[in-house]
């Protein structure tokens, strides 16, 4: 599998922030991947390296990928807006893979045929995190977007506030409430 | 809730958060008035907001990864502590820190060494540790000890000593870098025993001895640092103080069985760490390779796996990676080793081989009992090499570990053993009268090929008739490896001969397998079969390019290559397993387009897409694993259409679909998994049904039902998945009564009963859980039998009872309930609490946890004899308790995930409420 060239990336951002919405259904999956790709990169490095930084994960992939003499900064918060979601995606779905081997336990024993055995790795509580942030969305999709920009793709408030084009006061502000909601909900979660 | 309506809350919590905390109340009453529900609503997020977990402000990547070794903030350049100005950090530990400073008021810079707690880390515990190491140093005078200057407390109430600043570098790297000599070496190492056996003078256990605590400075004088786990011995400190590895866990490498087990460290662990750095420093290897970090995986290879020699360990290259405090790696070859140290290759070997290798051992025996009985001995014995005495280190003979693995496998071993040792003998013998009739060429070749033929016997017919004996496995390694010697000799003998250049390679195979090949029996070494692999391998291609156009030698290499990538995949270097694979996957396209007909080659063909879609699912690259699960599935359907009957096809088909299941699950797509989940089981259904007696068919067929049940536990579809888990269930029942002597069995059939418990207790359905947790034990207490020394299941039983306990609690049946509650608290006091062993930290967590709402459900429920209430409250409040304090402790140390700190909370808000209702019950 070769990496989609990047002037065909780029394209794809400059179609879709000018309005083509069959650009964005080609552009997520090529942005997935490479997200995907540094994440397990990252995972994988982390017990050496002593530097995580997920802003630095996102801005990676977006150098990458992107062209940035071609786009504007609409187009790139647009990407920062799709790489956060996508990053919610995947860390999910990593969670998950996560908790079903947790739950399992011995789960995940596959046949062999050549076969080889996944090893059980450890669980998050992003689930039931992810879980309440689509109550939130449907309440109040603002500060969905605001969640997944600042946890999912770990973005600081300066350059949240950057990209939904508001004060980082309010990013500030917003978060707080955010916060208390989520945990509200998750607490609530758990008491059923 | 409308949008429209959480907008007023959300306006409301926005200015009423803004104030001090004091005028919300009143600014809260004021903003809604008539309105008791906003009142309501706003109160609750404020109180949320108070608890809001702090992991949401931790960015969600960081949640997906251990937070070991995450730093925190550091103190910058210029900041004072006490009278000393921070330059730079120097180094940084699970809860100190360490920095270069220079006293202020000093006219000329005098460097020093400013150790402190980390911030946040000041736990009493680690204050504790951290006086404990000050008060060591305080006591010590020594040359090769870093002296201790100074101590107080910052600003902050955090307690700070102050040390000399030893400017060097480890010992080995040292060593290394100045390119000494083995005696220049020997004569250092001699050096560094002096400052540990002063230590040991003073009653002093240092603990974690490695290349990193021992700095050599440009003058080539060695310093120890680090005490920061070390153990003061206390005269009354006899045969049944058990002394526990300190708060951090130690350097895995280093440690000795004792340590790594947590047993009694004496004196005596000190000689064993010393041994493994003399044997690092006059080899430049590490004498384990470690294939994993888990505590007990660690304890087991150094437990079991007997070190190299050290004249011999030096010929090894290629993937013994060695990796250094700071993660760089090292790749050790013969080449480097020998420039550094005595030139040529050959003339280290000579140098390291007899005195040293047996002194080397000898510090580095399993049993302390064995080893070296002090320090000073150890550099005694050193010594008298040095000055061509005989030395007291002997070789580790053959018939010992043979007396020791009888006595240790007594009643399975005798047979194996007896071949054994008779052939070993055989082989030296034909080997002996080979030598002496090399003058006759027609005798000479006769026994050229006994010998060949005999090697050839021990290795596979001997081998496989004694593999599957429990315990043989020591036994295998000595008979692979010494026919593999002859073998070689052999080859060395008779030049290029192809024939015996293949067999040679099987050989090299074999003992690769016996070393470390995952997934079987093995030593665990898997990094040493990787090399014995890779011996292979190289015979292999050489073969190949020698003949590029014989298929059966193509062959031979692409499964060689096989072998390899898989070894590399499961030791977690996917990527270079996958290039490996990739070489596979060629060979047999190759292969296939010249020979379209031959069915074998598409069978294999398809066999390598299947490994390199398991490969890719490692990871995490689901997209690419499903395509080549598809590509195997698309030759696999071809063969079960061209032959429907053929049950190879059919179960292969299946393993397909099986993989094709669970990689859509893991990408989020249930129902496709589901879909392809169950045309495996269909498959594997109509096999155990043409061949009922076929154990393998049932067993696979279990698994499918058991990924049914996963996923459709996973939807929460919970009644379906307790009707699959019951059909995997009957499955190994089954299995089981056929061959109640199979492990896996016993393990497959614990793990399916305690599922079914917990599913049926989601229902609530808690009084038909019983029998399900009681067969869940058994097996447990089965494994348990077969493997006393276990801790790791003797905990799994623990919270087995436990969950018994809990459900009897339920039920109202409060004497079995608070049996259970009895043994499991008493297996859990039986079991050493070993502070570094993470894993069974964890374990004992949730049974203290589980057992703790046991007793409360009791102190709550409604048929509660009176008078009894005050009692369960208090028991309580101590398992939460005991809970709380080992979660506190690995919290300290940055283990947890964000989901076992919020634990944390909600086991301190149950002890809350355990103490407030033991107040109410009096």
């Amino acid at each position: 599998m070769t990496v989609p060239s990047r002037t065909h990336i780029t394209e794809l951002l400059v179609a879709w922030s000018g309005g083509d919405r069959g650009a964005l259904d080609r552009l997520m999956p090529l942005v997935y991947n490479e997200l995907r790709r540094q994440a397990a990169r990252h995972l994988r490095r982390e017990r050496l390296a002593h530097t995580l930084q997920p802003t630095a994960l996102v801005n990676e992939v977006y150098l990458r990928l992107v062209d940035q003499r071609r786009v504007s900064w609409q187009s790139r918060a647009h990407f920062f807006g799709v790489a956060a979601q996508l990053m919610r995606r995947i860390l999910v779905s990593h969670a998950r893979v996560r908790g079903a081997a947790k739950r399992g336990g011995a789960a995940h024993r596959l046949t062999l045929d050549e076969g080889v055995a996944l090893s059980p790795q450890r669980d998050v509580g992003l689930l039931a995190l992810d879980d309440a942030l689509v109550k939130l969305e449907a309440l109040d999709p603002e500060k969905g977007r605001m969640v997944e920009l600042r946890f999912f793709s770990g973005l600081s408030v300066e350059e949240t506030a950057e990209i939904l084009g508001v004060s980082p006061r309010t990013v500030d502000r917003q978060w707080q409430t955010a916060k208390a909601w989520l945990q509200r909900e998750m607490t609530r979660g758990e008491a059923h | 809730m409308t949008p429209e309506r959480w907008k007023q809350i959300d306006g409301v919590f926005e200015r009423v958060l803004e104030l001090p905390a004091n005028q919300r109340t009143a600014a809260l009453e004021r903003e809604c008035e008539a309105d008791k529900e906003l009142l309501r609503e706003v109160e609750s997020l404020l109180e949320a907001h108070a608890q809001a977990a702090s992991f949401i402000d931790s960015p969600g990547l960081l949640l997906s990864v251990d937070l070991l070794d995450w730093p925190g903030a550091a103190l910058s350049a210029g900041h004072m502590i006490g009278r000393y100005r921070i330059i730079k950090e120097i180094g940084r530990g699970g809860m100190g820190e360490v920095y270069l400073a220079a006293r202020a008021d000093e006219q000329f810079e005098q460097h020093v060494a400013v150790k402190l707690i980390k911030r946040g880390m000041d736990t009493d515990a680690v204050v504790r540790h951290f006086r404990n190491e000050r008060q060591i140093l305080a006591g010590f005078d020594h040359p090769h000890i870093a002296r201790l200057l100074d101590g107080g407390t910052t600003d902050d109430g955090l307690p700070y000593f102050v040390m000399e600043y030893v400017e060097g570098v480890p010992v080995d790297e040292y060593c290394d870098a100045r390119g000494l000599s083995i005696t220049e070496r020997l004569n250092l190492f001699r050096e560094v025993c002096e400052a540990v056996s002063y230590a040991h003078r003073h009653l002093v256990i240092h603990r974690d001895i490695k290349p990193s605590n021992i700095l050599v400075s440009d003058e080539g004088v060695p310093k120890l640092l680090d005490f920061g786990i070390a153990k003061i011995l206390h005269p009354g400190d006899g045969e049944t103080a058990a002394t526990k590895t300190g708060m951090r866990l130690m350097t895995p490498e280093y440690a000795s069985p004792e340590q790594a087990q947590g047993r009694q460290v004496t004196t005596l662990s000190d000689v064993y760490s010393l041994g493994v750095v003399l044997y690092e420093v006059l080899t430049g290897h590490s004498p384990y390779r470690l294939c994993s970090r888990e505590p007990h995986e660690v304890a087991r290879a150094i437990g079991e796996i007997e070190p190299q020699r050290p004249s011999t360990v030096i010929d090894t290259r290629d993937v013994e990676q060695t990796r250094d405090d700071n993660g760089k790696v090292t790749v050790p070859t013969p080449e480097s080793v020998s420039r550094t140290r005595e030139g040529s290759l050959e003339r280290l070997r000579r140098r390291l081989r007899g005195d040293l290798d047996n002194i080397v051992l000898m510090a580095m025996r399993k049993e302390p009992a064995r080893r070296y009985q002090s320090v000073e001995q150890f550099s005694e014995d050193i010594r008298r090499h040095l000055e061509a005495l005989p030395v007291l280190a002997r070789k580790d003979t053959l018939a010992y570990r043979g007396a020791k693995f009888v006595r240790r496998n007594r009643a399975a071993v005798a047979a194996a053993a007896l071949v054994f040792l008779t052939l070993v003998g055989g082989v030296v013998a034909t080997t002996w009268q080979a030598g002496r009739a090399k003058a006759a060429q027609a005798r000479a070749e006769r026994r050229f090929n006994d010998v060949r033929k005999l090697a050839n016997a021990v290795l596979f017919d001997y081998h496989d008739a004694i593999k599957d004996l429990p315990g043989a496995t020591s036994v295998r390694e000595r008979l692979v490896k010494d026919a593999l010697t002859y073998l070689d000799s052999l080859a060395a003998e008779a030049g290029d001969d192809p024939a015996l250049q293949r067999e040679l390679a099987a050989a090299y195979d074999r003992v690769g397998d016996v070393r470390g090949q995952v997934r079987a029996a093995s030593l665990g070494d898997s990094a040493g079969a990787m090399g014995s692999y890779l011996k292979a391998l190289r015979i292999r291609e050489a073969l190949v390019a020698a003949d590029p156009r014989d298929a059966q030698k193509r062959r031979d290499l692409a499964a060689s290559l096989r072998k390899v990538g898989n070894q590399l995949i499961e030791t977690s270097e996917a990527a270079r397993g996958l290039e490996y694979l990739r070489r596979v996957l060629q060979i047999y396209i190759e292969l296939a387009s010249e020979r379209p007909e031959d069915s074998a080659v598409r069978y294999e063909l398809a066999a390598i897409y299947n490994d390199l879609g398991l490969a890719l699912e490692v990871p995490g690259d689901m997209a690419l694993a499903l395509e080549h699960h598809r590509k195997a599935l698309a030759l696999r359907e071809e063969f079960m259409t061209a032959n429907p009957e053929d049950r190879r096809h059919r179960r292969s088909l299946s393993v397909t679909y099986e993989n094709i299941g669970r990689t859509l699950f893991l990408s989020d797509d249930a129902a496709g998994a589901l879909e392809n989940n169950q045309k495996a089981l269909a498959l594997r259904a109509a096999l155990s049904a043409d061949d009922p007696t076929n154990a393998d068919y049932r067993r696979i067929l279990g698994i499918s039902y058991q990924n049914n049940g996963d996923f459709r536990a996973w939807l929460k579809d919970t009644r379906s998945a307790l009707e699959s888990f019951r059909k995997k269930l009957a499955i190994d029942e089954e299995l089981l009564a056929a061959d109640p002597a199979n492990a896996q069995a016993v393990s497959d059939l614990g793990y399916t009963s305690q599922r079914i418990g917990d599913l049926l207790s989601e229902l609530g359905e808690h009084s038909q859980t019983l029998p399900y947790y009681r067969r869940a034990l058994e097996m447990l207490e089965k494994i348990s039998a077969g493997a006393p020394d276990d801790l790791i299941t003797r905990l799994r039983i623990s919270n087995a009872r436990a969950t018994l306990g809990r459900t009897h609690a339920k039920l109202g049946n409060f004497a079995p309930a608070l049996e259970e509650c009895r043994q499991a608290i008493t297996l859990l006091q039986e079991t050493v609490d070993d502070p570094a062993n993470v894993e069974r930290r964890r374990l004992r967590v949730l049974s203290y946890t589980y057992l703790g709402e046991a007793y409360v459900t009791l102190a709550s429920h409604r048929r509660a004899p009176p008078g009894s209430t005050g009692d369960h409250w208090r028991a309580a409040r101590e398992m939460y308790r005991r809970s709380l304090d080992i979660l506190q402790d690995l919290s300290d140390r940055g283990i947890l995930d964000s989901e076992e700190v919020t634990e944390i909370e909600v086991v301190a808000r149950k002890i809350a409420e355990c103490d407030a209702a033991a107040r109410k019950s009096r």
